[in-house]
């Protein structure tokens, strides 16, 4: 008999994983790194990519010591401990919601519906983040796993189409970056992918012969995958906008989109129909986030109840959204409290709940 | 509970307690008469007006057994009504007057026999039904013709011409405090997953009815999520598709009274499927599939899109285009969401409309609707041409779905889409859609889950995508999709 067990294939889990990485990451990427290493952003993308395959070997020797999920691990450690933890990830998955909310109802309406409020964008998205939220993870592992040939396909073909605006003179190798520049590059990268921290909780969700190394390599190529597209997606925008426009634009994919032509297509534009992919793949990462951000404040609270911890991490990410767009410095402020804090503490923590373990038994 | 009175040996005590019962009821026709060799031995018939053929007539069993009767000496009436001398097939003996009662309703005779402490229940003609005739609602170029009727025993009897095994089998339940509606789950042994057939039976009696009178009654009361829009149980009208079902694993519940027979578990792929896609070559059947696919889609979402890219979008739309477009709606006083709601509304009434009125007038309300209220409704700048071509077009596209119920669900979610495109143009219909994949992602039938095969596909090794948008060539088909139990899921090999 089949039942609602909580539990997603690999191939749930190897879609679910492209598109949490491809939302964010296609979108300001490309920016980033052409203000930063410009034409040698190709190498700032592996240099990331390589950043990334050793924090993901990082954390699959945490879950291999650990021989379960993050949360039934840390199970054992002192309430303070988990307290601490679950509260940190909780306010870090929180206010990564508010920031995510905020790109996305900013790139809707520039790029949709330009007079319509932003209050009233965020809580229509809000509103279905919140329904697909409380659906638990198989819910939105379905969604992914119907979605992912629709989105794939026609970006792939976008692409494709594009290729014809590309111009080789903007790949003319320019005065190399410093070293740090490259390495600034490299971080910008594996920050966009710091969501692997979240195959530590994912054990619990897959069934026990698919955890361990077959979860591992199974994220491996969702992230090698991520990869490729967006050496792709760079290359094409550099290519057709250069390095210079590339830099200032706010969100190049998209405008990339509006200047793709069909020959002899039906459709005049299509950046508001391509708008579906980032929708789409945002949606995804939104979702992630407010997911676990329920979740952890559930484990931090220690009282059941996953619809009230949905609607309360709701209402936080609209206050939080609402501040990232009428609050001066906010941006500023999230993206250095992940250049500093976040990131460096999605490292630290697998080392951490290992070692905290290993205490306990040692005692 | 109600204390039973035994059948006595005293038939006046029987014949009093029977028409006590039935007091008021000028249908039932309780008869005396004496019979046997010497007309000394006093007999009581008990029917429903019209459930009997003639009791004179000596072909049917219980005028056989009458004749039988009144042949006899007094004293082997016993033997013979004991040991079914008569050579009735269906003849059964209740102990009890109220349940003799109760037996007579489902359209048989009741017989009390003086000295004799059994009531008899013959059956005869039974209910007036209608025969077996073509499914109205599911029609098929290639197949079988034949419907389901309102008779639950033809029912079965059409699903056990296809399915000729020893092992299907017919669990038969009954629903309704006061109507005592027959149902029955038809399943293959062998495949059926038990664990389905207890949750059924489980689901079934979670209520107390007073009365079921369509197996629409039990489908909405043991549907596991009622809001939703879209329906968990199939239905189907066709035998044929019912025999398909049961040899796939899946259960088919067939209630009395009622031409629809549920299919469960189901999926959203099941409801696009039509038995003749089975009977075609896969190319023909996979072109279908595609056809109704791009129909589901549209059929919810093309009016909502029309409004979408004309109203927020227009960049989208070649300059041509745009401008026939506008031109078509120069002079329509309405807004475009409101002159779309009016035709959508309009088009749903005439569909109704249509549906009520008998055959003959209801073709006519169809030219009437479509070509003359149209046209006028153009002429007079009430509506645009290019409306009018949407929701004729979205209209097509829901009947191009082949369950009724199934397109509803995409009907009634295009006003939600028309709104949500009104209100905030392509944003509201990505919202739209993805809404409605989570809901979908939610719903499961059974356990099965509502995508099946597009999610979860690996539970069967990825077979059942082969019978999904695309129908792979019949040989390659040699799995029973995920229903079927385990061990039992092949069903085509080459033989050796």
């Amino acid at each position: 008999m089949f039942s609602n067990n909580q539990k997603i294939s690999l191939r749930q889990t190897f879609r679910l994983f492209v598109f949490d990485f491809l939302g964010i990451s296609t979108l300001v990427l490309p920016t980033w790194l052409a203000g930063t290493t410009g034409v040698y952003g190709f190498v700032s993308i592996l240099l990331g990519g390589v950043f990334g395959l050793l924090y993901l070997a990082y954390l699959g020797w945490a879950m291999n010591r650990m021989q379960t999920d993050l949360f039934t691990h840390l199970s054992g450690a002192p309430a303070w401990t988990q307290k601490l933890l679950y509260g940190y990830l909780s306010a870090s998955c929180i206010l990564t919601s508010g920031f995510l909310a905020a790109v996305f109802t900013r790139l809707v309406r520039r790029n949709l519906i330009r007079e319509e409020s932003y209050a009233l964008v965020l809580i229509l998205l809000l509103a279905v983040a919140g329904y697909a939220v409380t659906g638990g993870i198989e819910s939105r592992a379905r969604v992914y796993e119907v979605l992912f040939w629709f989105i794939l396909i026609p970006l792939f073909l976008m692409l494709l189409f594009s290729l014809k605006g590309v111009d080789p003179e903007y790949f003319r190798p320019q005065a190399a970056p410093g070293l740090m520049n490259f390495a600034k590059g490299g971080y910008m990268v594996f920050l966009c992918f710091t969501t692997l921290f979240f195959i530590l909780l994912f054990p619990q969700y897959v069934k026990p012969e698919s955890s361990g190394k077959r979860l591992v390599s199974c994220v491996c190529y969702a992230f090698l995958c991520t990869e490729g597209i967006l050496l792709i997606l760079y290359a094409v925008l550099l290519g057709t906008f250069g390095e210079g426009a590339l830099a200032k634009m706010e969100f190049p994919a998209v405008t990339l989109m509006s200047t793709v032509q069909m020959t002899g297509g039906f459709l005049k534009r299509l950046d508001a129909i391509m708008m579906g992919i980032w929708f789409f793949t945002l949606f995804a990462l939104l979702n992630l986030n407010l997911f676990y951000g329920a979740k952890m404040l559930e484990k931090c609270t220690e009282i059941p109840g996953n619809k009230r911890y949905a609607g309360i991490v709701l209402v936080l990410a609209f206050l939080l959204a609402m501040l990232f767009e009428y609050t001066d410095g906010m941006t500023e402020f999230f993206y250095r409290f992940f250049w500093y804090a976040g990131a460096p503490l999605y490292i630290l923590i697998p080392a951490f709940a290992v070692f905290m373990r290993r205490k306990k038994k040692s005692e | 509970m109600e204390e039973k009175t035994k059948v006595s040996a005293d038939i006046e005590q029987n014949i009093a307690k029977y028409k006590e019962i039935y007091a008021d009821c000028a249908d039932i026709k309780m008869q005396e008469m004496m019979l046997g060799e010497d007309q000394d031995c006093k007999c009581f018939l008990a029917y429903i007006e019209v459930s009997i053929q003639n009791t004179m007539i000596r072909n049917t069993a219980l005028g056989r057994c009458i004749g039988f009767l009144s042949q006899m000496p007094g004293k082997e009436k016993k033997k013979l009504l004991d040991e079914n001398a008569m050579g009735i097939a269906d003849i059964t003996w209740l102990e009890y007057v109220e349940d003799a009662a109760e037996a007579m309703l489902t359209g048989d005779a009741i017989l009390f026999v003086d000295g004799y402490e059994k009531a008899v229940k013959i059956a005869d003609a039974g209910y007036p039904g209608m025969g077996v005739q073509e499914s109205d609602s599911e029609k098929v170029i290639r197949g079988s013709n034949e419907g389901f009727t309102d008779s639950i025993k033809i029912n079965t009897a059409l699903i056990r011409r296809r399915v000729r095994s020893t092992r299907l089998c017919v669990h038969e339940l009954q629903t309704g405090v006061r109507t005592h509606t027959n149902v029955d789950l038809v399943y293959m042994e062998d495949l059926a997953y038990p664990e389905v057939l207890r949750e059924i039976e489980e689901r079934l009696k979670r209520y107390e009815i007073d009365g079921t009178l369509d197996s629409g009654v039990i489908e909405q009361l043991a549907e596991e999520k009622w809001y939703s829009p879209f329906p968990q149980f199939q239905t189907t009208q066709r035998p044929d598709r019912a025999a398909m079902a049961v040899l796939e694993g899946r259960v088919v519940l067939l209630s009395d009274n009622s031409p629809a027979a549920l299919i469960l578990p189901t999926d959203l792929n099941s409801f696009l499927k039509t038995s003749d896609d089975y009977y075609n070559r896969f190319e023909a059947a996979t072109f279908a599939r595609l056809l109704r696919y791009a129909a589901g889609f549209f059929a919810m979402t093309l009016p909502g899109l029309y409004l979408a890219m004309t109203n927020f979008h227009t960049q989208i739309l070649p300059t041509t285009l745009l401008l026939s477009f506008q031109e078509a709606r120069l002079g329509v006083p309405f807004p475009a969401a409101l002159e779309v709601l009016l035709m959508e509304i309009s088009f749903e009434l005439l569909r109704e409309a249509g549906v009520r009125l008998p055959g003959a007038m209801g073709n006519t309300i169809g030219i009437v609707g479509g070509l003359i209220i149209g046209q006028a409704a153009v002429d007079a700048n009430l509506v645009s041409p290019i409306v009018v071509i949407i929701v004729a077009f979205t209209a097509l596209c829901s009947f191009a779905i082949p369950n009724e119920e199934f397109a509803f669900s995409f009907r009634i979610l295009k006003f939600a889409f028309i709104g949500l495109c009104a209100w905030v143009g392509y944003y509201g219909f990505l919202l739209g859609i993805m809404a409605v994949l989570v809901h979908l992602s939610r719903l499961r039938s059974f356990g099965i889950p509502y995508l099946t095969p597009f999610v979860g596909a690996e539970l069967n090794g990825y077979e059942d995508e082969r019978d999904s948008v695309f129908r792979y060539p019949l040989r390659k088909l040699t799995k029973r999709p995920i229903y079927a139990q385990r061990n039992e899921r092949t069903k085509l090999k080459k033989k050796e």
